[in-house]
């Protein structure tokens, strides 16, 4: 028996997607241009679930699809036919507004998650990686002051302070979906979560002479194995014949991440490590996903989820911006509710017109955020997004274009209210693979 | 339809539409302010008077002379000099008329209206500048001459005397004179003022039926003692003096200043000079102020580095705050800070290239106010 790709310019392309992704994805997490937000805590939760799903809100807990691979439920992995890659890149743009109504703005670039599936037996068992962002965080704010530098002759010097913070955590996941029977499909991946986040804060002397910029930056590595299980229940023609109705879960399991934290002082490789290093661990909650989408005759895609972590029991041995060991007052259980349609006119006639074999997609999200730089109030997300889906040449591969424009936080009690926008690519590649030759 | 070769463009391109735009405040109350900057200041931990060994070979001036100085004690200096020759063309045996020391003055200290003297001494055997201390004494051969001049002067010039002349004629005329010809020993012989000959302008000028040949000053030494203490000063003033490396060692007490892995952005040591005092001198007495003095830091060894350079401020302080050159004394507390201490003690020295015996008055740790005191500026993190 001899298999080999139908495609070599094709494999080439798909594994340079790979390669490429995986290698620079992390420096997705090397940009200090976002919301201040992200300095809580381990910063902010990102997901990535498919381009698809991106763009109908996020959730898709419950959605299948031949043509996506569904990070946020193992269980659907077993839906696959095709070998499958994906890349995404991405631009945010970000407003920032105080009380008094001054304001910035940030826009940045960056990769999005790198996955790759592929089924082991078609729409029964199937494999799926992926290299996606878990926290970002991306700040840097200034503050300028004058302090008098010498009493004694009254000279006064200016500063210039940069709060900065970057890095985040990533997340590898592996794992397979399997059908049991026609309606149940369960799933299971293993995720390792690690990365690194660091805080600096970076003194500068403008106008005196003989006076050192000092960069003191606190490094935090963090290390950790969770899973992730999801089970999808399925039933077609309810309403209508060749609908599908599905119902799922997802359960990604509580987790402990040890934490090594250096305090440093200095610029990039002269940096000097202050004092021995910190061990801790740090304790991540559970994270429930409920979800539900409706599928009719390939044209309407219907979906609703609901995400419940319970961030309120949050413990670690290591303070974190918002967090002292024994107090987390700040942090609240996450709760976040989404929904979208997509509406693909041609349906499954491939010989439809380009337009109407464009999906069209648009959804909302509301996103109660785990931590609060002040307890009691909470920092809410609320946005909308969409996208579109435009097929290539070659079937099963296409370019997804999709957007999202919210608001998070509030201008109360000296907080801040991002308005923020964001714009994706996702170039999705999929092909069979290991096709059995066929001797004549 | 779309054709796969224009996706990639697209998806990279996407990565360009980004700005890098300057921080701003925006949020600043969202960060822990205790970040701001503070100064603290520390008094020393101990203040000594001692004494080093002052480098005066191979400097470009030259002291001479005997001065009795009311604040500073009785001083002689004794200046070794040598030259090189101008090259003798012996071709017409031309035949060597004069030989005159030509000795541009340019310091003073002491009496500048009283007459002084100069006795001018050969100098028997070779000797190495190099390194050589303010403590040296060359053995000398027999009394040249003796000669008188006005400290004011700027030029002063000693025809040597006949008999010097001829018995050194085949050697003013050699091929050989650096090795042949050791130089002299200049001596204080009257009048109560040290003055500085200038090396680069100062030379041993000899006349010939054919020409006139300035053999250059080209190697020096001073020797310079103190022969009387100098005067009681208040209980909380220490006297510093160039020439005599007569110096003062410290420390500051930063051992409980809570400081361990502090960031420091700068390091400003002061020290406060009683002007008022070194500039009362008695009439057409001049006493030039220490202007200039180094901080350095001396290792367990002995072993020093220079951390800055101070002038003396209109206000009568000396403040280091710059790097002298690539390590400054705020490099080195942020070593001691992060447990690694380079040096065991601060000392104040004199520039070697500028040879003088120049004294200031300091005030010690007991003066109060104008103790001297180490300010630093940290960045406190409010973690």
């Amino acid at each position: 028996m001899t298999f080999f790709p139908l495609s070599f310019l094709r494999r080439s392309l798909l594994l340079f997607c790979l390669f490429l992704g995986v290698s620079i994805s992390a420096s997705a997490q090397s940009r200090d241009d976002g919301s201040l937000y992200s300095r809580f805590g381990l910063g902010q939760l990102q997901q990535f679930p498919s381009s698809q799903i991106q763009a109908l809100g996020g959730g898709g807990t419950a959605l299948w699809s031949y043509n996506y691979v569904n990070f946020s439920n193992p269980a659907s992995w077993s839906r696959q036919v095709v070998t499958r890659a994906a890349l995404g890149v991405r631009v945010d743009g970000l407003q920032t507004t105080d009380a008094t109504d001054n304001s910035k703005q940030f826009t940045a670039g960056s990769f999005g998650a790198a996955q790759f599936s592929f089924p082991l037996m078609s729409d029964q068992l199937g494999i799926a990686f992926s290299f996606e962002p878990y926290s970002r965080v991306n700040y840097r704010v200034q503050t300028t002051g004058q302090l008098i530098s010498d009493p004694i002759s009254q000279d006064t010097s200016s500063f210039l302070i940069n709060y900065e913070g970057t890095g985040g955590l990533q997340q590898i996941r592996g794992g397979a979906g399997v059908r049991i029977t026609n309606g149940l499909r369960v799933g299971a991946s293993a995720d390792v979560i690690f990365g690194i986040i660091e805080e600096g804060q970076r003194t500068t002397f403008t106008d005196t002479p003989g006076f050192a910029e000092t960069n003191l930056a606190t490094s935090t590595r963090l290390v950790g194995l969770t899973g992730t299980v999801g089970a999808l229940l399925t039933a077609s023609n309810l309403l209508r014949s060749d609908d599908d109705l599905s119902i799922a879960a997802s359960f990604t399991l509580p987790t402990m991440l040890d934490g090594n934290r250096a305090l440093t002082l200095g610029e990039s490789l002269d940096r000097d490590t202050l004092g021995a290093q910190i061990q801790g661990d740090l304790e991540l909650p559970l994270s429930a996903q409920l979800g539900i989408a409706y599928q009719t005759d390939n044209r309407w895609i219907l979906v609703a989820d609901a995400l419940y972590a319970p961030w309120s029991e949050f413990q670690s041995d290591l303070s974190w911006p918002g967090f002292t060991p024994g107090d987390a007052s700040r942090f609240r259980d996450r709760m976040r509710l989404s929904g979208g349609v997509e509406f693909l006119p041609a349906g499954n006639d491939q010989l439809d017109t380009y337009f109407k074999r464009v999906a069209y997609r648009l959804g909302f999200y509301y996103d109660q955020a785990y931590i609060s730089p002040i307890a009691g109030v909470d920092i809410n997300t609320m946005a909308v997004t969409g996208g579109l889906s435009l097929p290539s040449l070659y079937p099963g591969t296409h370019l997804d274009l999709n957007v999202e424009v919210g608001t998070r936080g509030t201008t109360d009690q000296d907080l801040v209210r991002d308005v923020f926008y964001g714009v994706s690519a996702t170039l999705s590649i999929g092909e069979r693979w290991f096709v059995r030759r066929k001797l004549r | 339809m779309m054709r796969l070769r224009f996706a990639w463009p697209l998806v990279m391109g996407l990565l360009l539409l980004t700005a890098c735009e300057d921080p701003s405040n925006v949020g600043i109350g969202l960060v822990d302010e205790q970040g701001d900057p503070v100064v603290r200041t520390f008094a020393t931990s101990s203040f000594d008077t001692t004494t080093i060994d002052d480098i005066t070979g191979n400097v470009p001036r030259v002291l001479v002379g005997q001065v009795d100085d009311p604040l500073t004690g009785r001083i002689s200096a004794t200046g070794y000099v040598d030259f090189v020759s101008a090259g003798f063309d012996n071709d017409d045996n031309p035949t060597i008329t004069g030989v005159s020391l030509v000795l541009d003055r340019d310091y003073v200290y002491g009496d500048t209206a009283a007459m002084a003297s100069i006795s001018i001494f050969d100098l028997v055997e070779d000797w190495d500048e190099t390194a050589a201390k303010s403590d040296t004494s060359l053995p000398k051969g027999m009394l040249v001459t003796t000669a008188n001049f006005l400290p004011s002067d700027t030029l002063i010039t000693i025809p040597l005397p006949a008999s010097w002349i001829a018995a050194n004629d085949t050697t003013l005329r050699s091929d050989n004179f650096e090795s042949s010809f050791n130089g002299f020993a200049l001596e204080g012989a009257g009048g109560n003022a040290i003055v500085g000959f200038n090396e680069t302008a100062s030379s041993l000028r000899v006349f010939t039926s054919a020409d006139t040949l300035d053999y250059n000053l080209t190697r020096t030494i001073t020797g310079i003692a103190r022969t009387s203490d100098p005067a009681a000063l208040p209980p909380n003033q220490v006297l510093v003096q160039d020439g005599l490396g007569q110096t003062v060692t410290f420390n500051f007490d930063f051992d409980d200043a809570g400081l361990e892995e502090t960031p420091i952005n700068g390091a400003i040591v002061r020290l406060f000079a009683d002007s008022v005092l070194v500039n009362d001198t008695p009439p057409n007495f001049v006493r030039p102020l220490l202007r200039e003095i180094q901080l350095v830091g001396v290792d367990e060894n002995g072993l020093f580095v220079t951390l800055g350079v101070a002038t003396l401020t209109d206000d009568g302080s000396y403040r280091f705050r710059e790097a002298f050159s690539t390590l400054s004394f705020r490099d080195v507390l942020q070593q001691q800070f992060f447990g690694n201490a380079i040096i065991e003690r601060l000392e104040l020295r004199f520039a070697t290239s500028v040879h003088t015996i120049n004294p200031m008055v300091l005030y010690d740790a007991s003066a109060d106010e104008r103790a001297p005191v180490a300010l630093l500026t940290i960045s406190s993190s409010g973690r």
